[in-house]
């Protein structure tokens, strides 16, 4: 059986009101892949009446431990955001650079390629900021899934970046593969391309790469 | 003025044999734009024309090379150039810029989703030694807890890569995990890294919930 067989059928077992132990005996999966495959299916109060209270203590003792992993973790966030400050231009640049490095072309022209809008708009930023890019040498394309919205999509890429909607070019579309899915269809936008006609900027930045 | 009548005679003379412009302006001192005019009329034979053609092909071909030359040298100057200028605006980083730069390299190539630790993966040896360093030195993580898993391709020597990367980042051999071998593909394989690719990683939530935090503080800083 298939991967996402399996997760379907653990999910119709977990509605029917099933313990993770059960299913895990009947499917063969780990009782923590169960818990992620099926973290958002909500039992009835029925439900969790049933079996003398079993479930309700389970649950209590469950929520019990995440409230204090979510305390403990709550903790490490505070902690770590004092270690940050807000940056100075050169340690901007140094920033950039390093993400540069991480995701950008390194082989030939100036681009640069992700999924994640944060990442995208920090290094926009960038390059409008530190590298002094003209908006008129900055193009975009977009790799999408065959079923999205591409107009949209578009729209939505155009607003993160800041690219006007005529300096996208045409859209590579991915044939639909065999694989299933990891990542949330509805979080999932696509991933970007901005490129960037400068060969002296790449030579540039190339050269601050090999300077970290 | 003096009379070039003769001259004009014996560079008419020499263009019916055919001699190309240059050919004569070796024999009679005069200005090369005289020898047009003179010769302007002059007809020649196919055989002539098409020995002249090749001529000037020839100097096309190797004008073009000397072009390309003296323009690819201009071009490695200006790279040059460029990186000595670049190699001033750059101090030895402090720690803490060494942090910021791991946190980025961290947002591009690691891992991010909850409950898998913290994981780096690239096939740059440079990239993965500065992540090593960073590791260790800014995020303090006990060097033996570090671990590495390679991912391959089937027709690839799995210990000599591991080898080359246990040299590189200094983990010891009985850190490495099992390799993931990719099975021979369609063959449409475009981009053959030779050393596969390596992630490295530590099974620490705690870490990546910090290292998270430093990423989503900066962004909101620069924002």
């Amino acid at each position: 059986m298939k991967q996402w067989q399996l997760k379907r059928d653990a999910r119709n077992l977990r509605q029917q009101g099933l313990l993770y132990r059960e299913i895990a005996n009947k499917l063969g999966v780990n009782r923590t892949t169960l818990g992620k495959w099926c973290e958002d299916i909500k039992l009835t109060p029925k439900q969790i009446k049933s079996r003398g209270g079993r479930y309700a203590n389970v649950i209590k003792a469950a929520k019990a431990n995440h409230l204090k992993r979510q305390k403990e973790i709550q903790e490490i966030r505070k902690m770590a955001k004092k270690e940050i400050y807000p940056l100075t231009n050169y340690e901007f640049k140094l920033a950039g650079i390093a993400l540069y490095w991480a995701e950008g072309d390194k082989t030939q022209g100036l681009g640069f390629s992700n999924s994640d809008p944060e990442l995208i708009q920090f290094m926009m930023k960038w390059f409008r900021e530190i590298c002094k890019i003209s908006e008129k040498k900055m193009n975009a394309f977009l790799y999408l899934h065959t079923g999205l919205d591409e107009k949209k999509m578009k729209k939505y890429w155009s607003k993160i970046t800041n690219i006007p909607l005529n300096q996208f070019r045409k859209t590579i579309f991915k044939q639909e593969g065999s694989a299933s899915r990891k990542y949330n269809q509805d979080q999932y936008k696509g991933t970007i391309k901005v490129r960037i006609n400068d060969e002296n900027l790449r030579h540039i930045i190339l050269s601050w790469i090999e300077q970290l | 003025m003096k009379p070039k009548i003769k001259l004009k005679n014996k560079v008419i003379q020499l263009r019916k044999k055919g001699l190309s412009y240059n050919e004569i302006l070796k024999q009679v001192p005069v200005a090369k734009s005289s020898i047009g005019l003179w010769c302007k009329n002059v007809k020649l034979n196919a055989q002539q024309r098409k020995k002249l053609l090749n001529k000037k092909l020839e100097g096309a071909r190797k004008g073009s090379i000397k072009i390309s030359q003296i323009k690819k040298e201009q071009k490695e100057k200006k790279i040059q150039r460029i990186k000595q200028e670049v190699n001033k605006e750059f101090q030895t980083p402090t720690s803490y810029e060494i942090k910021l730069i791991g946190a980025m390299l961290y947002w591009g190539e690691g891992s991010k989703s909850r409950g898998v630790g913290v994981n780096i993966s690239n096939s740059d040896p440079k990239l993965i030694k500065f992540m090593i360093y960073w590791l260790k030195e800014i995020c303090k993580v006990p060097p033996e807890k570090i671990k590495a898993r390679l991912n391959i391709h089937a027709d690839q020597n799995d210990n000599k890569i591991k080898k080359y990367w246990s040299n590189i980042t200094g983990i010891p051999l009985d850190s490495f995990g099992k390799s993931y071998i990719k099975p021979e593909g369609t063959g449409h394989r475009k981009n053959i890294l030779h050393n596969g690719v390596i992630r490295i990683g530590i099974g620490d939530e705690n870490l990546r919930h910090r290292i998270m935090t430093w990423i989503k503080t900066l962004h909101q800083y620069q924002l």
